[in-house]
C-alpha cells in the first residue's frame, strides 16, 4: 500500500484512485469498517439497524464536548478543563432545579456559569499566556472544587429537566434516528464550513502551526485563542445540560469519563480527511468508532479496564503516525528548500 | 537603601513565609493538636509522599515538559509490588520490583517524547492510561490484602531512623541528592541550559534528548517511590493510590516557581511544606475534601500568574 502511495501521480487512472481510497487519509475509515464487520460476525445484536441508531445517540453528547477540543488542539493549545466545565454545569443545572428555580431559567444561568469557566481559561491563556495545560487544570479542579462544595459532594437527583431537553436526548425520528445526533450533524457541518471555507478556519489552523508566522501576518493570536476556549466551554456547557437530562442527576464526577475519549478522538480523528490536522469530521467519525468498541467491548462482556487498555494504545499509537508522518513532511520540505 | 531593595526582592518570599506562619497560628489557635507528636509524625510521613511525587515533576518541568502520567505509573508500580507481596514473596524485593517498574515507564515516556518528538502531554495522558489500565491487571481493581501484615512492608513507613520517620529521613537524603545534582554539578547546569532553550544548548554539545529522558525516569521513579511508600502506610493494594497526586504535585512545583522565580528543588520542598500544613491542618479541622482541592487549585493559578509575571519582566529586562 505504502509503495502505490509513491508511485507517479502523471497518469490519471484506476491505480490511481485505489491509492487514494486506500491511502492514509482513509486508512482509519477502514479499519473502522473491518472493526464493524467483526463485530457483526462475533454478535447478532450487532446485525439489527437499532443497534447502531443507539450507538449514534449515545456517542452524540461526546461529540459535543469534543467539537470545541478539536479547535483548540488545532490552534495549538490544550484544554483539560471541558469535562470538568460539562460537569460543573450538569450540576449547577440540577441544583438550581431542586431550589425551585424555573427549567428555563436554571439552564440559563448554568450555562452563563459554564461560559465564566471558558472566559477564565481564555483570559489566562490567550490574553496573559500561560501554559494552557496547567492552567486549564488547576482551572478544571477549581470548577470541580466549588461545584462539590456547593452540592455537599451528594449528586443530586432531578425529577425532570422537561419535555423538550428529554425529546433531544432520547427521542427520535423517522424510524429510530436518534434527533441528538441529527442536531450534532448540523451543528458539525456548520462548524466544518467556518473551519474549512471562511477565514477564521484558516487562522486557528496558522496559529496552531507558527504562532511567530501568524503574529508576523498581523493575526490577533490573542483573541482567536480566546475565542477557541469560549467556544469550547460554549458547547461543553450544552453537553452538561444534556448530560443532566440522560442521567437526571447531577453528578459531579460525570466529567471523567469524557477525557480521555475526547483525547482519542480528536488526535485519532486528525489522521481522517485533512493530512495529520485535527479536524471536525474526522473527529465526528473517530467519535462513532469508540463508540462502537465500547459498545461492542461491552456486548461481549470485556472487562472495562482492558477498554482503558486499548484507549491507551490507541492513543499513543495514533499520535506516533500523526507526528511522525508530520515531522517527515517538515524533512521532506526543508529538504526540497535545501536542494533549491 | 539597602533593606528597601532586600524587600522588593524577596517579597514573595516574605509573604509566604508569613503566610505560613498564619496557617500555623490558625490551626493553633483552633486547638486541633497541630504541634503533638503524633501529629508531627504524621504531617511529616505525609510531606514525604507528596514531596517525592512533586521531586519528580520538578525535574520534568526543568527540562521544559509536562508529564501527566506519573499519578497512574505510581498506581501500577504499587500494584507490582502488592502483587509479589501477595505472592509471598520478600518485601525488599518487592519494592525493587515496584521502583524498576515505574522506571521502565519513565524511560519509555522519555523515548517517546525525547526521540520520537511526541507532543509531552499527549504522549504523557496515553501511557498514563495504559499503566492504569495494566494497574488493573493485577487483580482485576480489587484491593490486595495478602500477606500484607506478615511481609514486613509496613515497616517502610513506620519505622524510626535517629528519632525521625524513615520516610521524612528518605526525603532528606533524597532532597540532598538532588540539590547537590542540580546546584553543584554539571549536570545540573546542563539540565536548566536544556529546560532554557534547546537549540543553542544543542550548539554546545549537550545531549538533549538523553537530559529529556534522565527527567521522565527520574520522575517515574519518584513516582513509584511515592505511591509504594503510601501503599506501606495503607497497609494494603489499591488501584487508585496515587491518581490524586496530580493536583497537589503541579501545585507545588509551580508555587515553588513563583516563590523563587526559577524552577528549583529548594522552591518545590517549601511550597510542599506549605501546602502539607495546610492540607494537614484542614484534615484535623475537618474540613471536607473538595474543600482543600478547591485550596489547591487556586494557589496553583496563584502560582502560574505570579510565575508568568517574573518571566514577562525577565524577558523586558
Amino acid at each position: 500500500m505504502k509503495e502505490s502511495m509513491h508511485k507517479s501521480k502523471s497518469d490519471l487512472s484506476f491505480k490511481d484512485v485505489i491509492s487514494t481510497v486506500f491511502g492514509m487519509r482513509y486508512i482509519f475509515i477502514w479499519i473502522f469498517l473491518i472493526v464493524y464487520v467483526v463485530f457483526i460476525i462475533v454478535s447478532p445484536t450487532y446485525r439489527l439497524i437499532g443497534t447502531f441508531l443507539d450507538i449514534l445517540r449515545l456517542s452524540s453528547i461526546g461529540a459535543l464536548l469534543y467539537l470545541g477540543l478539536t479547535w483548540v488542539i488545532a490552534a495549538g493549545e490544550l484544554d483539560l478543563s471541558f469535562t470538568e466545565i460539562a460537569a460543573f454545569v450538569c450540576v449547577m443545572f440540577a441544583y438550581f432545579m431542586t431550589q425551585g428555580i424555573s427549567i428555563w431559567l436554571s439552564a440559563l444561568i448554568a450555562f452563563c456559569l459554564g461560559l465564566l469557566w471558558g472566559a477564565i481559561n481564555g483570559l489566562f491563556v490567550g490574553i496573559l499566556g500561560l501554559p494552557s495545560l496547567i492552567t486549564t487544570l488547576a482551572v478544571g479542579a477549581a470548577a470541580k472544587g466549588i461545584m462539590t462544595t456547593i452540592i455537599e459532594a451528594r449528586p443530586v437527583r432531578v425529577i425532570t429537566v422537561g419535555p423538550v431537553i428529554d425529546k433531544i436526548v432520547f427521542g427520535t425520528v423517522l424510524g429510530g434516528l436518534p434527533i441528538s445526533f441529527i442536531i450534532i450533524l448540523v451543528i458539525y457541518l456548520i462548524m466544518r464550513f467556518i473551519q474549512d471555507r471562511t477565514i477564521i478556519g484558516h487562522y486557528i489552523y496558522i496559529i496552531g502551526e507558527n504562532r511567530v508566522a501568524a503574529k508576523a501576518a498581523g493575526i490577533n493570536s490573542k483573541n482567536i485563542i480566546f475565542g477557541v476556549f469560549i467556544l469550547s466551554s460554549v458547547f461543553a456547557s450544552f453537553a452538561g445540560i444534556l448530560l443532566t437530562g440522560l442521567y437526571q442527576t447531577g453528578n459531579p464526577d460525570v466529567g471523567s469519563l469524557y477525557l480521555l475519549e475526547g483525547l482519542l478522538a480528536v488526535y485519532l480523528g486528525s489522521m481522517i480527511i485533512k493530512d495529520v490536522k485535527p479536524n471536525l469530521i474526522g473527529t465526528l467519525i473517530t467519535i462513532v468508532f469508540l463508540g462502537v468498541l465500547i459498545n461492542g467491548f461491552t456486548v461481549l462482556g470485556i472487562q472495562s479496564y482492558i477498554l482503558l487498555i486499548v484507549k491507551g494504545l490507541l492513543l499513543l499509537i495514533g499520535i506516533i503516525i500523526v507526528f511522525l508522518r508530520k515531522n517527515y513532511g517538515n524533512s521532506v520540505i526543508k529538504r526540497d528548500l535545501l536542494k533549491e | 537603601m539597602k533593606f528597601k531593595r532586600f524587600i522588593k526582592d524577596n517579597i514573595i518570599v516574605l509573604i509566604f513565609a508569613i503566610l505560613t506562619i498564619i496557617a500555623i497560628a490558625v490551626f493553633l489557635q483552633a486547638k486541633v493538636n497541630f504541634l503533638s507528636r503524633a501529629n508531627i509524625i504524621n504531617l511529616s510521613q505525609f510531606l514525604a509522599v507528596n514531596t517525592f511525587a512533586a521531586l519528580g515533576l520538578t525535574f520534568v518541568i526543568i527540562v521544559g515538559h509536562f508529564d501527566l502520567s506519573f499519578g497512574q505509573v505510581g498506581c501500577l508500580s504499587a500494584m507490582a509490588t502488592s502483587w509479589l507481596i501477595s505472592k509471598d514473596q520478600n518485601f525488599l524485593l518487592a519494592i525493587f520490583v515496584g521502583l524498576i517498574v515505574g522506571t521502565i515507564w519513565g524511560l519509555l515516556n522519555g523515548i517517546l517524547i525525547a526521540k520520537f518528538k511526541l507532543p509531552d502531554m499527549v504522549a504523557t495522558i496515553g501511557s498514563g492510561a495504559l499503566a492504569f489500565g495494566l494497574a488493573y491487571l493485577f487483580n482485576g481493581g480489587n484491593y490486595i490484602f495478602t500477606h500484607f501484615l506478615t511481609s514486613g512492608i509496613a515497616k517502610l513507613n513506620n519505622n524510626f531512623v535517629f528519632g525521625i520517620p524513615l520516610p521524612f529521613f528518605i526525603l532528606i537524603i533524597v532532597f540532598i541528592v538532588c540539590y547537590y545534582l542540580l546546584s553543584r554539578t554539571t549536570f545540573g547546569r546542563r539540565i536548566y541550559a536544556v529546560g532554557d532553550n534547546k537549540i543553542t544548548s544543542t550548539f554546545s554539545g549537550i545531549k538533549v534528548a538523553s537530559f529529556i529522558i534522565t527527567a521522565y525516569v527520574l520522575c517515574g521513579f519518584f513516582a513509584s517511590l511515592a505511591s509504594i511508600v503510601m501503599t506501606s502506610a495503607l497497609g494494603r493494594g489499591n488501584v487508585q493510590i496515587s491518581v490524586s497526586l496530580l493536583l497537589p504535585s503541579y501545585t507545588m512545583v509551580y508555587l515553588g516557581i513563583a516563590v523563587f522565580k526559577k524552577v528549583s528543588i529548594t522552591g518545590t520542598l517549601l511550597a510542599s511544606i506549605f501546602i502539607a500544613i495546610i492540607i494537614n491542618g484542614f484534615n484535623l479541622l475537618s474540613v471536607p475534601f473538595y474543600i482543600s482541592n478547591l485550596v489547591l487549585s487556586i494557589i496553583l493559578l496563584f502560582g502560574l500568574v505570579m510565575s508568568n509575571l517574573f518571566n514577562k519582566r525577565l524577558q523586558s529586562s
